[in-house]
C-alpha cells in the first residue's frame, strides 16, 4: 500500500466532514483554517463573522506556548495549530 | 494477564482495555477467519446495576496487515450508541427480557460496523444499528440467555457476521501465582523465595465476563488484493492483525451536560497482537507509550523480547532449575521471530507465518493452514499443532503456558539448533486446563450471570 497510515486516513476523512459543517458554521475558523492566514503572516485572523452564523460545535482551544503565539484548536474530530501570538496573548489575558 | 490492565493508564479505563485478540481460521466455516476482540477486563457477572457496556465514546478498531509493511490495510470500525427507553426508573431491565425487541430492556446498545479498504481510500458501512445483548443479569431478568444472544449475532453483507456483547472470559491464568513472586504452584516447592507445597493452579478469571467483538469474514475479506493463497507457504497466506482502541484527545465536562463530550482526533489508547507482550516485555515506564504506538514502530521495544526480563527471573525465583537458559546470554532471536517478524518458512515443517523484517506486534496468522478439529492441542504450534498460537490464537490456547515455556528456553533451538533447552523448559506452566468455549460463532461461552456468580 501507499504511505497512507490508518490516522492520516481517518483525519482526511474527518476533515471533510468537520470542514463542510465549520463552512457554514464557523466561517471565522474557516478562515484561519485555510487562510492565507495569520498562521503564515502572522497577522491577526480577521475579526468578522458573517451575519447568521452559529456555534454549531465545541471548539476547544489549547494555549500551547505564549511566545511563539501556539495555539492548538480543537472541533470535531480535527485538530488545527494556529501560529498567531497576538491570538495568544489575548486568550491569555482573558484568563488573568 | 494477556493483556488486562497491563498498563498503568488503560487500567483506569477499561472500556477502552483490550484484553484479549484471537483470530483463527473459523472450524465449522474454514473458508472464513473469525476475529474477537475483547475489552473491559475482570467483569463481576453481579456488577449492577450499571452493567457493563462499550464505551460511545471509544472508536474500536481491528487492523489487518496483508502486505507486510505492519501499517494496515484494512481496518474494521466498531461505534457503540447507548440508548435508555424508560427516563423514570433506575433499572436496567423493568421485567425479564426475552427478545432484543422487548422494551423491558431499558438500557441497550447498538453499533456501526465501517469496513475501510486504506488500499482504495474506500469506507463502506457494513451494519448500523445492529443491537448487543443485555448483560446476563440472572434467570428472571435474561432466561434463555444462551437464545438471547443468539439473537445479537448479525448476518453482514458479503457473506460475514458480527457479534458484540458480553461473553464468558476465555483466557485462564492463575493471576494470584504470577503476581507473588512467580510462585506458580506446581512448582511452589522450588521457590527461592518460600516453602510452600506445591499445588494444582488456581483459575482466577474462571468466573469473570468481557464484552467481545467478534467479526467472521470470509479470508479474501482480509488477504492482499482479495486472493485465495494457494497453500501455507504462499506470502499472501498470512496477514498481521492487531486490534485498537482510541479516544478523541480533547473530554470535557460542561455544567449543562453531565456526559461530557469529546473532540478532536482520535488518539490511541489501548492496542493489543500477541498476548501478553505488553504485560511482559514492555516495562512499566513505557507501557501507555507503546498502548499509543502504532505497530509499525515497535522496533524501538525489541529490545524487551531480545532480553527478557522474565527469563532472567526465573533463574533467581528458580535457583537451579534453569541452568542452560542462564548461561544463554545470546538475543533470543526464537522470541523476535515469534513475536516481530512471524516464523520463516523452513524453521517448522509445513508453517510459516513470517511477515517480512519490519518488526511488529502482530497477531498473525497463516490462513491456508487449515483448523485443526479433532483434538486440537491448546499449546499450538509447540504442541504440534499448527492451527494454534503463534499461528493466529484460538480461544482455548493456553497462551500463558506457551509464553512461559518459550521465554524458558524452549524454543531457542528452533533458531540455535546448539542450544540444549533446561528439562523444566518444557514442563514449566500455571497448572490450568479450562474449557467454557461454544463450538460456532462467537466461539467465547455464554456469559455467567449476575444470579449464579454474586459478586465477591
Amino acid at each position: 500500500m501507499d504511505d497512507l497510515s490508518r490516522r492520516s486516513f481517518l483525519k482526511r476523512g474527518s476533515v471533510a466532514v468537520a470542514m463542510a459543517g465549520a463552512a457554514t458554521a464557523m466561517p471565522a475558523l474557516t478562515e484561519v483554517l485555510s487562510g492565507p492566514s495569520a498562521a503564515e503572516t502572522g497577522a491577526a485572523a480577521s475579526t468578522e463573522i458573517p451575519e447568521g452564523a452559529t456555534l454549531s460545535e465545541p471548539v476547544v482551544a489549547h494555549l500551547r506556548d505564549l511566545t511563539s503565539g501556539e495555539v492548538h484548536l480543537f472541533v470535531g474530530s480535527q485538530q488545527v495549530v494556529v501560529n498567531d501570538p497576538q491570538l495568544a496573548h489575548a486568550l491569555f489575558r482573558a484568563t488573568r | 494477564m494477556s493483556s488486562h490492565r497491563e498498563a498503568p493508564e488503560i487500567s483506569k479505563d477499561p472500556v477502552a482495555d483490550s484484553t484479549d485478540l484471537y483470530a483463527f481460521v473459523s472450524p465449522d466455516n474454514p473458508s472464513t477467519v473469525t476475529i474477537i476482540a475483547n475489552y473491559i477486563p475482570l467483569q463481576a457477572p453481579a456488577g449492577g446495576p450499571n452493567f457493563f457496556e462499550f464505551g460511545d465514546d471509544v472508536l474500536y478498531e481491528i487492523h489487518i496487515d496483508n502486505d507486510n509493511d505492519a501499517r494496515e490495510d484494512v481496518t474494521y470500525q466498531f461505534r457503540f450508541h447507548t440508548q435508555v427507553l424508560n427516563a423514570n426508573t433506575f433499572l436496567y431491565n423493568t421485567g425479564p427480557i426475552n427478545a432484543l425487541s422487548d422494551t423491558t430492556w431499558n438500557r441497550r446498545q447498538s453499533y456501526t460496523v465501517t469496513r475501510v479498504d486504506h488500499h482504495n481510500h474506500r469506507s463502506e458501512v457494513l451494519g448500523s444499528g445492529l443491537l448487543c445483548p443485555p448483560c446476563n443479569i440472572g434467570p428472571l431478568s435474561t432466561p434463555h440467555y444462551d437464545q438471547l444472544a443468539a439473537q445479537a449475532v448479525h448476518s453482514l453483507p458479503g457473506g460475514r457476521k458480527v457479534f458484540a456483547g458480553q461473553r464468558a472470559e476465555g483466557f485462564y491464568v492463575d493471576l494470584g501465582a504470577v503476581f507473588d513472586l512467580g510462585d506458580l504452584r506446581p512448582f511452589a516447592n522450588l521457590h527461592a523465595f518460600g516453602n510452600l507445597p506445591s499445588a494444582n493452579g488456581v483459575n482466577a478469571t474462571a468466573k469473570v465476563n468481557v464484552h467481545s467483538i467478534a467479526i467472521q469474514v470470509p479470508k479474501t475479506d482480509l488477504t492482499n488484493g482479495g486472493a485465495t493463497p494457494t497453500g501455507q507457504a504462499d506470502p499472501r497466506a498470512v496477514v498481521g492483525i492487531y486490534t485498537s482502541a482510541s479516544r478523541q484527545k480533547v473530554h470535557m465536562h460542561r455544567d449543562d451536560d453531565h456526559e461530557g463530550f469529546g473532540v478532536g482526533p482520535w488518539m490511541q489508547v489501548s492496542r493489543l497482537g500477541n498476548p501478553l507482550f505488553n504485560e511482559v516485555l514492555v516495562p512499566m515506564v513505557k507501557k501507555d507509550f507503546w498502548n499509543a504506538t502504532d505497530p509499525v514502530n515497535d522496533q524501538q521495544f525489541a529490545g524487551g523480547v531480545a532480553h527478557p526480563e522474565l527469563a532472567g527471573l526465573l533463574n533467581v525465583l528458580y535457583p537451579g532449575v534453569f541452568p542452560n537458559l542462564a548461561a544463554y546470554t545470546k538475543p533470543r532471536n526464537d522470541l523476535l521471530a515469534i513475536l516481530l517478524t512471524g516464523i520463516p518458512p523452513t524453521v517448522v515443517p509445513n508453517f510459516q507465518n513470517y511477515t517480512g523484517p519490519t518488526q511488529a506486534d502482530l497477531l498473525r496468522l497463516n490462513t491456508a493452514i487449515a483448523p485443526t478439529t479433532s483434538s486440537p492441542n491448546p499449546l499450538g504450534v509447540v504442541g504440534g499443532d499448527l492451527a494454534g498460537w503463534p499461528n493466529g490464537r484460538r480461544v482455548f490456547d493456553d497462551v500463558f503456558t506457551i509464553e512461559l515455556r518459550a521465554i524458558a528456553g524452549l524454543t531457542i533451538p528452533l533458531v540455535d539448533p546448539s542450544f540444549h533447552p533446561d528439562g523444566a523448559a518444557s514442563l514449566v506452566t500455571d497448572g490450568l486446563s479450562f474449557n467454557n468455549y461454544l463450538s460456532t460463532f462467537p466461539y467465547l461461552g455464554v456469559p455467567y450471570s449476575g444470579y449464579a456468580v454474586p459478586a465477591a
